[in-house]
């Protein structure tokens, strides 16, 4: 519903009230725009996480921060029970030194282990643990298709899926077919929701034992790109419409399959930056909480 | 204040002739009084409705962890955040922790290496009403947030969860096991309706022989 320059300055003149309704129903129904002069095909993309594996590490200030915090925590504390302990052990040294060894009761009471023998003992279990490293092999060897790189931060599936002739590096992408109108709320012709949509693509494009949980039935972010002319004149569409769906993996083998998807790689948000393009990539980084 | 409402019925479908409802045809209904009490007075906007995206009714984060500084910190961070985007946080309590002791033996030998007592400690932060569009929100910062050691839970709230959180009572319990080796009833109420029933047969049982 249009209100024309006239009509709009009555109703701002005389009922104030109605005008405010009359807008709030035309901002409702949004006005058509020359994008939709045609069709626009829909598609869902997938942003499979792996979670961080290790917490990051500190930096400069936080570390000094975290020491001046300890030495207050340690210098406004009260002795701890292993402490006096000790105390109580050096005491009972020197009453049996200065009984020299006539008490039964004190020569008991120092053969039992010490505090500082306790200590000694949980030091020289501790050297003999190691953990695992936080800097792997595909660390090292920088191998981008690894899921065992950047363990403390977040890594991002991206694939070189074959589009047509060519291929071109994405979030793994399918086409949500629609259904006989585009009023019914997003039902694709076989019944599936945008989200069982990009559960099917995520099954075709990295096999269907990969386990991988979604968050929420709607999508996380938005991205529209027009098709080249021969392409728009093919397929009878001005372009794609594409709907991204976060989702975490929880377990079981990445197996891109090979007549879909030609390569595939695991990025952390700031390495995203060079992979894809520009108006791709600022869509996808919207969807990201970049801790980096 | 009272006011007759009077009946309006009307059904029409698709392609269908209108038909008008008339009370020629069948008995008349009493007209229905309905107590109208400040109706005029009383603002729409006060009517309770319907919200407009379906909400989870209460939730439970339950964040459990072995070091007890961290989790709390935690906690309390995953209740100020939830505030901040206006969650409605209905509760947040701590649940007794449950302890675990790990026994290190020496190899082919009975004889104690190392022993660890470990305490899991569990914080838990009730939502209530939370929309279905903001819960993968809130998933999704949790797992940002998580600190290493700390797990962190999303579950619906049974009752089973608030009953964990009491003590038992050992000498209650004792009691009423001593009342079952016995033979009667732990159940107090049982047994008094027991006791009737027993006084009710007797009493049954002397009225006939009287008559």
């Amino acid at each position: 519903m249009r209100l024309t320059w006239c009509s709009r300055r009555l109703l701002l003149g005389g009922f104030q009230f109605s005008c405010r309704t009359l807008s709030q129903a035309a901002r409702a129904e949004p006005a058509p725009s020359a994008g939709q002069a045609g069709p626009w095909h829909l598609y869902t993309a997938v942003c499979l996480q792996r979670l961080p594996v290790v917490a990051p590490p500190l930096s400069e200030m936080e570390r000094r921060f975290t020491a001046l915090l300890r030495q207050l925590e340690f210098e406004r504390s009260l002795k701890s029970s292993h402490e006096i302990r000790h105390e109580m052990d050096i005491a009972t040294a020197e009453a049996l030194r200065a009984s020299e060894g006539d008490d039964p009761d004190l020569a008991e009471a120092a053969s039992l282990q010490t505090a500082a023998d306790f200590e000694d003992a949980c030091a020289e279990e501790l050297a003999g643990f190691e953990p695992a490293p936080t800097v792997t092999e595909a660390d090292r060897a920088g191998d981008q298709r690894s899921l065992q790189r950047r363990l403390s931060s977040r890594l991002v599936l991206v694939v070189q899926q074959r589009l047509g002739a060519g291929t071109s590096w994405m979030l793994p992408q399918g086409r949500h077919q629609d259904g006989a109108t585009l009023r019914q709320v997003g039902r694709g012709a076989a019944g599936d929701t945008p989200r069982q949509t990009a559960e099917q693509t995520l099954q075709a494009m990295v096999g269907p034992n990969v386990n991988a949980q979604f968050l929420g039935n709607a999508p996380w972010g938005f991205y529209k790109y027009k098709y080249p002319k021969p392409l728009q004149q093919e397929s009878g569409a001005i372009g794609g419409k594409v709907f991204f769906y976060k989702a975490v993996l929880r377990g079981g083998p990445v197996e891109p399959v090979a007549d879909r998807v030609a390569d595939h790689r695991w990025l952390t948000a700031a390495e995203l930056g060079g992979q894809l393009r520009s108006g791709y990539r600022r869509a996808v980084h919207r969807l990201l909480i970049d801790h980096d | 204040m009272w006011r007759r409402t009077a009946l309006l019925v009307s059904s029409r479908s698709a392609g269908q002739m209108v038909r008008l409802s008339t009370s020629a045809g069948r008995p008349r209904r009493a007209p229905r009084l309905v107590k109208v009490t400040n109706q005029k007075l009383e603002p729409q906007y006060l009517t309770p409705s319907e919200p407009m995206v379906p909400v989870y009714d209460l939730l439970n984060i339950r964040l459990q962890a072995y070091d007890f500084a961290v989790l709390e910190h935690y906690a309390k961070w995953v209740h100020r955040m939830l505030r901040a985007i206006n969650v409605d946080v209905e509760d947040c309590w701590a649940t007794p922790h449950t302890s675990a002791r790990v026994t290190r033996l020496k190899p082919n030998t009975a004889i104690v290496e190392t022993s660890y007592d470990l305490n899991l400690y569990e914080r838990n932060v009730q939502l209530r009403d939370l929309p279905t569009t903001m819960a993968p929100v809130v998933i999704d910062l949790l797992q940002h947030s998580t600190p290493p050691g700390v797990q962190a839970c999303l579950q619906r709230h049974k009752s089973e969860y608030d009953e964990v959180r009491y003590v038992p009572d050992l000498q209650l319990k004792e009691l009423k096991q001593q009342l079952a080796e016995v033979g009667m009833d732990p159940d107090k109420r049982k047994r008094r309706a027991a006791q009737e029933a027993a006084a009710a047969a007797a009493a049954a049982a002397a009225a006939p022989e009287k008559s």
